[in-house]
């Protein structure tokens, strides 16, 4: 009768699952990592998710009197998406786009990676560092002077076609047309972004186990032997995350590079989508069709990382987001 | 230990909560009151016959967006003087709060600022009638609810080409003061675009003279070149641009009689580049580039490449330009002598008198792309629309335009106007104009943009540049006047003398579009005809081209349609 009487007696941690408990517990085990965490998960609550509701107006026909929630839905609900479609540079723009972010993608990746294993292997520290600084600098100069700097260099008197001039080669309008837009474009990319994109690199190079490199020179390997054996092994997993996220900004240019370097003869040759909505999202005020066209890019770089993710967690599981 | 650790945990995260807050504050209070105005309900006084509600410590509090045009108005004597008479005519005290944006930035949000419809109590705007859906959505004041209380803008709207037909909607609503001009002495000269800039210091040397037909200019270009190529002229090309922002064909399409976008024909509504005559303009621009006597750069160089070219002797002649660069690259170039000087548009046989840009009507006339609008949710509209009327007032126009008497300007016995010698003498006297404010020197813009303007005090303080004609010879004058002398009248453009149009706000829109899309489109093909990519004398290009500029709108052709039908005809007969 006790007995029964003992059990009949539920506390509240009765009712709650097993699993949800031991999670609380952990969660208070580790109470200060997660105070520490709390921040950071509210900014991006707050200033990354709860604007998402804006995404709406790609669907309405917005009036901004009424604000998002009053707006009236289209009709169809995808107007602004097939007008998109129906857009008569669409084709253009979504191979314009496609072309400028694998080529960037195929140029802006490596880069990084190359340079940060030369730096690594130098020996003289201070020749390092200067070399390693020089190389940030470009990072910090303003995407206009860049432009200036390139529609300069591109010019006929300019100090491409001098260097170009050397070898005997004619002088050309580097800024005409699109034939060197992806050259100065993915070269400039490549130019600003090697040094500061190399720091993470290099940091994950400094975690590199020092006896492997002990071992590698009593097996008698030689440098080239010991960056692809212990180096590149190392960064493997650092690479491959910042690979899945780039692969998500292959729809997702530079827009104020690009709409900087056009003009009349290569306008709508170097048209991308991110410009486009510019153009109709700023320039024209046309929010809910910006936004849609934003949105359609947007679900493609999704799905752009969710299959780099699925290529590299078949290749190897560890080196997987998720 | 632990305690330590957790204290610093705590400290860490209580920066980083404050800093995630930091820019959380309260959101800035809305510009325009959120208040609608409700007159019956607040405690009203009467002046002259009207109405106005009660101002808390009889002051009107506002908040005003205007542009700056390289010299900011705030502290200057004419804008101090702007205030005192403002609150002498109104009876309130002014606390305005000035949001001032230079105008590059200023024109490129104006549309994001109607589209978010938060917009200050009032704003310069230049978008034309694009703010008309925002007037019906009830986000921009219909000034024409608040007639009574205007006695100055009304004088504009009934004296201008098309009248209040032209400065009003079809519907009696109107949602911005358009942006007046002043021109009691017929000044019929051009803004810019009117005139090739030729070096005359070469030509002088050369015995060569500016052309007056297009013919003579065609030859022009031919000695020009012989002469470069044989070393004894110091530049690479015949010819250049004055920026990539402005088609090079812009300095022509006045002399083939069509336009470079949207305009009234004399006719109809066309569109410029699609014209049998644009075709004929390029095809001449296509044999000039063949020719070799076009830099090559002139569609890629920006406007400080080119002004380096043209300073260091890169080039002879310059056929679009704003008016003022000349006088701009004589002060800029070290090289001695360099002389930039204008002449009036080279006639074409076939036809005629060239046309000229951007000239004004006599007397007074609004101009509907540029004008200031009023918050629908202003919380003292009456009192809004009388000061933004008072600024179309003589007074108001005289002081604005050539600033306090005695101190920048004189009046003589038969009521001109003269600049101070101060002003006239400065080393820069638009400058110097702006220092005071002066409104007149375009580069400080006094008050609330757009306020109206006078020719006479523009023209005068403008400084004069060297000119050509074939009667005078070389001799120095002033933009306005010489284009508006030399062209005479027949050389206004039926673009600057349209029908009124009477559009809903869905068909200006259309009209925009129609503009927008296919101006874009058309430069950047014209340009492959002028520099032979595409072939200008093959009919089946050309029409692939037409069908191009076509496809860039829904119903190009109904748009045009649509524009005859909307359009007041009656009008040009004023």
């Amino acid at each position: 009768m006790e007995r029964l009487q003992n059990t009949s007696r539920k506390t509240l941690k009765d009712f709650i699952p097993q699993q949800v408990l031991k999670f609380s517990k952990l969660l208070w085990r580790q109470k200060s990592l997660v105070f520490l965490a709390l921040p950071p998960v509210i900014m991006v609550f707050l200033f990354r998710y709860l604007p998402m509701y804006g995404i709406l107006i790609a669907f309405k026909d917005y009036k901004p009197l009424r604000g998002v929630w009053g707006s009236p839905w289209e009709t169809p609900l995808f107007e602004n998406f097939i007008r998109f479609f129906n857009y008569v540079d669409f084709k253009r723009l979504i191979f314009n786009t496609v072309k400028v972010g694998i080529v960037s993608l195929f140029f802006t990746y490596p880069a990084p990676i190359i340079f940060a294993l030369l730096l690594n292997e130098l020996r003289f520290k201070k020749f390092k560092r200067v070399v390693q600084t020089i190389s940030y600098l470009p990072h910090f100069i303003s995407v206009v002077v860049i432009v200036g700097m390139l529609n300069n260099f591109g010019s006929l008197g300019g100090l491409f076609n001098q260097i170009r001039g050397i070898f005997g080669l004619e002088a050309v309008n580097m800024n005409s047309g699109d034939k060197y837009f992806l050259l100065m474009y993915v070269g400039s990319a490549v130019w600003q972004g090697v040094g500061w994109g190399a720091i993470i690199y290099l940091a994950a190079l400094a975690n590199v186990d020092p006896t492997l490199y002990d071992v590698a020179n009593i097996d008698g390997a030689n440098r080239w032997h010991k960056i692809w054996n212990i180096n590149l092994p190392s960064i493997l997993p650092t690479t491959t995350v910042i690979l899945i996220l780039n692969a998500g900004n292959i729809l997702s240019q530079d827009y104020t590079k690009i709409l900087l370097m056009q003009n009349d003869t290569n306008r709508s040759l170097i048209d991308v989508i991110s410009t486009f909505v510019y153009r109709v999202g700023i320039a024209q005020g046309e929010f809910e069709y910006a936004t849609a066209v934003n949105l359609f890019v947007s679900v493609i770089n999704f799905f752009l990382v969710f299959i780099t993710n699925k290529i590299v967690q078949r290749l190897n599981p560890e080196n997987s987001l998720w | 230990m632990k305690t330590k650790r957790n204290f610093a945990v705590l400290c860490l995260v209580l920066v980083m909560v404050v800093s995630l807050f930091a820019g959380c504050g309260k959101q800035q209070q809305p510009p325009a009151s959120t208040q609608t105005p409700d007159t019956t309900q607040a405690p009203q006084k009467s002046a002259g016959g009207l109405k106005f509600p009660e101002l808390p410590n009889n002051t009107l509090k506002l908040t005003v967006n205007i542009p700056n045009f390289g010299t900011s108005p705030t502290d200057t004597l004419v804008h101090k003087e702007w205030e005192k008479r403002m609150e002498e005519y109104l009876g309130v005290k002014l606390d305005i709060t000035w949001n001032i944006t230079p105008w590059a930035d200023y024109r490129s949000n104006e549309k994001i600022l109607l589209e978010s419809a938060d917009i200050p109590d009032v704003a310069t705007y230049s978008q034309g009638a694009y703010v008309n859906q925002y007037g019906e959505d009830g986000i921009v004041l219909d000034i024409l609810k608040y007639r009574d209380y205007m006695d100055y803008y009304p004088l504009f709207a009934k004296e201008t080409f098309g009248g209040e037909a032209f400065a009003y909607n079809p519907d009696g609503t109107a949602y911005y003061f358009m942006d007046g001009f002043v021109n009691p002495e017929n000044i019929t000269g051009a803004q810019s675009f009117t005139s090739f800039a030729y070096r005359f210091d070469i030509l002088k040397q050369h015995n060569l003279k500016p052309a007056t037909t297009i013919d003579e200019f065609t030859k022009l270009c031919a000695d020009i070149k012989a002469l470069i190529d044989a070393g004894k002229i110091d530049a690479k090309y015949v010819m250049s641009n004055q920026d990539k922002n402005y088609a090079f064909y812009r300095g022509f399409v006045g002399i083939f009689h069509t336009w470079d976008t949207l305009y009234w024909n004399g006719q109809k509504w066309s569109f410029g580049p699609i014209e049998d005559n644009f075709r004929t303009m390029l095809k001449y621009l296509n044999q000039l580039y063949s020719a070799g006597y076009i830099d090559p750069e002139f569609s890629t160089d920006d406007g400080a490449m080119c002004t380096e070219k043209a300073v260091n002797s890169n080039h002879v002649i310059v056929p679009t330009l704003w008016s003022g660069m000349a006088r701009v690259w004589n002060t800029q170039t070290t090289i001695e002598g360099m002389e930039w000087g204008l002449a009036f548009l080279p006639e074409h046989s076939d036809y005629g008198t060239p046309w000229k840009w951007g000239s004004r009507q006599e007397g007074r006339s609004l101009q509907t792309q540029m004008g200031i609008i009023i918050s629908a949710r202003t919380k003292y509209p009456e009192y809004v629309v009388r000061m933004i009327d008072y600024q179309y007032s003589d007074d108001m126009i005289e002081m604005m335009n050539w600033g306090i008497e005695g101190v920048t300007y004189t009046k003589t016995a038969d009521g001109d106007h003269i600049f101070s010698d101060e002003i006239l003498n400065a080393e820069d006297p638009v400058q110097k104009a702006a220092d005071y404010g002066i409104m007149s020197s375009s580069a400080c813009r006094t008050g609330i943009p757009f306020t109206p303007l006078t020719f006479e005090a523009m023209t005068e303080q403008i400084p004069g540049e060297p000119w050509w004609n074939p009667v005078d010879g070389y001799y120095e004058g002033k933009y306005w006047i010489e284009s508006g002398r030399l062209g005479g009248p027949e050389s206004v453009s039926p673009y600057d003398r349209p029908p009124v149009l009477r559009l809903s706000a869905d068909e200006s829109t259309r009209r925009a579009e129609l503009q927008t899309n296919c101006d874009s489109y058309a430069r950047q093909e014209a340009l492959k005809f002028i520099t032979g990519v595409l072939d200008i004398n093959d009919d089946a290009v050309w029409e692939a081209y037409i069908k191009g500029v076509k496809s860039q709108v829904s119903d190009f052709d109904g748009t045009l349609s649509m524009l005859l039908e909307k359009s007041d005809l009656s009008s040009l007969s004023r």
